[in-house]
């Protein structure tokens, strides 16, 4: 069955990472929100989520950026996606998110978006 | 059966439980049937999004677990003009038409993802068309309209002795 895995680690500064693979849809995005809404209890605000390996998405998946991105940015951070695949940005273009997300494509330059 | 055009014709059923865990079932048998239609890759990508979001909606705000008859059923079916898929299940009726009908720029400004879901299933599909029954509860069928001839490959897999 599809799934998702998630990696995350801290860069420093306040800055975290997140790595997802897989399928971010309604039966996985809990697994996502889990970890965003920690990090916040973390006082952690700035966000890089890297989608290079996310095969899918769906709005269930998307809600949980577009549900977190007003807190992040709230508290001086943000959320920037590093490297979607195509599918997964095809999704956000679609849903206007591209609008209202920051975009990389390399992690130096997700980090110059926190500036 | 086919029809005399050689375009493969399909009826699939599926009833499964109103449990997330069976969405990527559901959509791996809409693209099967979707790949039998000749229509490109891109265009099915986005049937099988389409198809994800109709049963999460389902799954996620119908009826509670535990209630009776708490599964959907999936109807997926191809002919030489159309696929169309029909979700039927017995869940509480709900204003489909006013979902989704929103100005996706002002929409997000508020940062609420609600409706997202019907918004991608009337972008991407041809033709949505919900229905509730008192005794049959909720039935919503969107449609692909065929534009392009079965390649070829697709033809032979239906049943054509191997090379």
């Amino acid at each position: 069955m599809p799934d998702l895995k998630i990696q995350q680690q801290s860069l420093g500064d306040g800055v975290n990472f997140i790595e997802a693979e897989g399928f971010l849809d309604a039966h996985t995005f809990e697994e996502m929100e889990n970890l965003i809404n920690q990090l916040f209890r973390e006082d952690c605000y700035k966000i890089i989520v890297k989608l290079e390996k996310l095969d899918y998405i769906s709005s269930a998946g998307a809600g949980v950026f577009v549900g977190a991105i007003s807190t992040s940015k709230d508290n001086g951070g943000d959320i920037v996606f590093l490297k979607p695949s195509p599918n997964v940005k095809e999704v956000f273009d679609l849903l206007g998110l591209s609008q209202i997300f920051q975009f990389a494509e390399t992690q130096d330059e997700a980090l110059g978006c926190f500036n | 059966m086919d029809d005399p055009a050689g375009r493969p014709e399909e009826d699939v059923l599926l009833r499964v439980p109103r449990q997330t865990c069976y969405l990527g079932l559901v959509r791996e048998a809409a693209v099967q049937v979707a790949r039998r239609s000749g229509l490109p890759g891109e265009v099915i990508d986005k049937v099988e999004l389409a198809v994800d979001e109709a049963v999460s909606n389902a799954m996620l705000h119908g009826r509670p677990p535990g209630a009776h008859r708490d599964e959907i059923e999936i109807r997926i079916r191809l002919d030489v003009e159309r696929l169309s898929i029909t979700l039927s299940e017995h869940g509480d009726p709900f204003a489909f038409e006013v979902y989704g009908n929103f100005n996706l720029e002002e929409h997000l400004e508020t940062f609420d993802s609600g409706g997202l879901g019907i918004f991608i299933i009337k972008s991407f599909m041809d033709e949505v068309c919900y229905r509730h029954h008192p005794a049959h509860g909720n039935e919503l069928t969107m449609t692909k309209f065929l534009e392009r001839p079965v390649p070829s490959e697709t033809v032979l897999d239906q049943g054509a002795p191997p090379r």
